[in-house]
């Protein structure tokens, strides 16, 4: 197995890229501390760019807080990425729209979360471990499962920006559950 | 034929009968709430001939007595008779009031005269049948010609009093609803088969072959309702809907195109699904036949070619944005949009954006020259399409692959639209495959399923039914829907698709 010349790389994306995907961001980078050859980015369709994480947001955040500040999404970010996951089917939609090429590694969080947990019972055990064929043989066998499951609502993680405290809490919980899950799926 | 359209007709409509059975019931149960019951009361009064003579004098004044009890029956509604019991009855009322709720009748060849009351108390019609009674009798002693001794000839004697009866005579509650619902019952019937005849669409077989001689190729029946899972093939394997879409799979294959759409290639390969009318269900019969065909071990591309409206990717929990218009465009390579599917290797080109000018889209080079591209790639290629009377887009679209499929929806079309929506396919040369026809009612169609037949195959079918479909287990099918659909519903996923073994 030779190593990519580029670390197996997950995109995370939201609209404004302060609440939602820079905590994804920072709750897969701290789980993948360990792990090389894994790296985990976010951007928003319609970023603040520039600006730090939401406050409110980065309070509940128990690990470091990402390097980087809230920046605009383009298409190449989408087309150097291995798996893209969004927030809502909305912006699910929005990204394979500026990159079409990008539709079959592209899920929301929740969405992938599921589908991952299905694919991961059937895939080759040969490729066991957190090496990158076993992460990519995942992406790949993920949307087979979509008939397996209903696509609604629930999908979905909700914009918190502006809103009041529980509404932080709600959404961090939710993506911290997603990215745990997602963790163990992808083997640790 | 007779009876067993009868039958279905009866089947069918059967909330017309019992609906209109069930009002009749009501009415008379209304009725008969609303009403004031009344009461009847009967008393018999004998009379005899008093001549005190001999043994032939006692026949003949019988004989005269019975001849005479009829007049004795209609005195008793006459003011001379009444007016005394209504002077001690009921001073307020009158001979006239009374009389008509009093009658009297005199059985043949008796000398008695029965006289029965109507009154809205029990007590009450008693009290009047034998005051009446009474005064009768005395009346017609009265007006007897009395006999050499100075008494009357006749005598009269209550022999049966009138006592209050136990119930009241109307409403009488079991007639009137048995009869509530005798009524309604033919009136539903009636209703039944009047919306029978005016109801022109296209129920089954036997309605279909009215309107086309074009084969049914296939009849889905009605899927459970609340099961949100339309890919039955993908979802429900062993579900008798799975069974309907793999027949026709198979009938399908009895199909062969009429033209070679490259030399040397007859294959029926680009297959476009259509309808005549929205909502017949096109989306969910291209889904499961592209499913059924994969699951076959052919290799499949499923397009979402209803640029209008596509349902597609939501219907199978698909990103939609990238699609069929994208790589039209250019914006993509089939390659980079299409999407995986299930268990058995279906490929999905979603509709992409939904564009401006749909219509020239489609009509577009650009179409022509994907279509031939993937039909030298793939074994099927399926294609959802808009239906046919609201837009051109469908005809458009027949013309550019081999055979269109129409799918009727025997609770939908009318047979008019779906005629309409044939006639413009022919106008513009598509090969008509066959019909599908969606939503019938499985059990009163199989026989004629099986009878019907396809051009150039014998009469009896090369499909026979297969044995009736393993059910659905119970647990699948009594399970609460849930998000995540349970494992043993899905079959293995079978190895890489191989170019099927056509
Ligand atoms: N055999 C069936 N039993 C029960 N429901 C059905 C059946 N076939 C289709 N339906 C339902 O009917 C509705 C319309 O179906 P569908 O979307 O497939 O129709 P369509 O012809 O593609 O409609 P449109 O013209 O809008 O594209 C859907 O809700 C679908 O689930
Ligand atoms: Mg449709």
């Amino acid at each position: 197995m030779t190593a990519p010349p580029r670390p197996w790389a997950v995109l995370v994306v939201c609209t404004g890229n302060i609440c939602r995907s820079p905590a994804a961001e920072a709750l897969l980078t701290a789980a993948w501390r360990d792990t090389p050859g894994v790296a985990a980015s976010s951007a928003g369709l319609h970023a603040r760019v520039g600006e730090p994480m939401a406050a409110p947001m980065a309070e509940l955040l128990d690990v470091p807080l990402p390097g980087s500040r809230a920046r605009q999404l383009t298409p190449s970010m989408v087309r150097q990425s291995d798996l893209v996951l969004t927030m809502t089917r909305d912006q699910r939609a929005r990204v394979v729209t500026a990159e079409p090429s990008a539709v079959r590694r592209t899920f929301t969080l929740r969405e992938f979360v599921e589908l991952a947990e299905l694919a991961v019972v059937d895939l080759d055990p040969a490729l066991d471990g957190a090496d990158v064929q076993r992460r990519t043989a995942l992406v790949r066998a993920a949307p087979r499962f979509r008939g397996r499951r209903t696509a609604d609502p629930e999908d979905d993680i909700a914009d918190p920006y502006g809103r009041d405290r529980k509404a932080y809490e709600t959404a961090m919980s939710e993506v911290d559950e997603a990215i745990g899950r997602l963790v163990r799926a992808f083997g640790g | 034929m007779g009876l067993r359209a009868n039958i279905d007709t009866a089947r069918r409509r059967w909330r017309w009968v019992v609906g209109l059975s069930l009002a009749g019931v009501l009415v008379a149960a209304a009725l008969v709430s609303t009403s004031a019951p009344t009461y009847r009361a009967s008393a018999s009064v004998f009379f005899s001939l008093d001549f005190g003579g001999s043994a032939s004098d006692l026949v003949q004044g019988s004989t005269y007595a019975q001849n005479q009890v009829t007049s004795f029956a209609a005195l008793a509604t006459t003011p001379a008779v009444l007016q005394s019991v209504v002077d001690e009855l009921d001073p307020g009322s009158t001979a006239t009031a009374l009389a008509t709720r009093v009658s009297a009748q005199a059985p043949t060849d008796t000398v008695l005269v029965e006289v029965t009351a109507t009154d809205g108390s029990a007590a009450g019609a008693a009290r009047i049948a034998n005051a009446v009674a009474e005064s009768l009798g005395r009346q017609v002693e009265a007006l007897a010609p009395t006999g050499a001794d100075g008494e009357p000839n006749i005598e009269a004697t209550t022999v049966t009093p009138a006592e209050a009866p136990a119930s009241a005579a109307t409403p009488r509650v079991v007639l009137t609803l048995v009869a509530g619902l005798l009524v309604g019952l033919l009136l539903g019937i009636g209703c039944a088969f009047a919306r029978e005849t005016l109801d022109n669409r296209v129920r089954d077989v036997a309605a279909l072959a009215r309107v086309t001689p074009l084969p049914v190729l296939g009849l889905i029946g009605r899927r459970r309702a609340g099961d949100g899972r339309p890919v039955v093939v993908e979802a429900a394997p062993l579900d008798p809907q799975a069974e309907f879409y793999r027949q026709l799979r198979t009938n399908l294959g009895f199909l062969e195109v009429s033209a070679e759409r490259e030399p040397g290639d007859r294959r029926l390969s680009v297959i476009a699904v259509t309808s005549s009318v929205p909502g017949e269900g096109k989306s969910t019969v291209t889904a499961n036949l592209a499913a059924a065909l994969a699951e076959g071990g052919a290799r499949v591309l499923l397009v979402d070619a209803d640029l209008r409206r596509p349902t597609q990717a939501a219907m199978l929990g698909l990103e939609g944005a990238a699609g069929l218009t994208t790589v039209l465009r250019g914006g993509a390579e089939l390659a980079d949009v299409v999407q995986d599917w299930g268990s058995s290797g279906l490929q999905v080109l979603a509709s992409g954006a939904c564009p401006p000018n749909p219509g020239e889209l489609l009509s577009s080079p650009a179409m022509g020259r994907f279509l031939t591209q993937q039909r030298a790639a793939w074994d099927f290629v399926v294609i959802d399409t808009p239906p046919l009377l609201p837009v051109a887009d469908a005809a458009i679209l027949s013309r550019l692959v081999d055979g269109t499929l129409v799918v009727a929806n025997a609770r939908l079309v009318r047979r008019h639209q779906l005629a309409e929506a044939l006639t413009g396919l022919a106008q513009v040369g598509a090969h008509q495959l066959g019909i599908v026809l969606n939503m019938v009612d499985r059990e009163d169609s199989a026989y004629d399923y099986r009878t019907d037949r396809l051009p150039g195959q014998a009469r009896r079918r090369p499909w026979r039914r297969r044995p009736r479909a393993v059910p659905p287990t119970a647990a699948a099918r009594h399970a609460p829907p849930t998000r995540v659909l349970a494992r043993d519903e899905v079959p293995a996923p079978r190895g890489a698709p191989s170019r099927s073994a056509r």
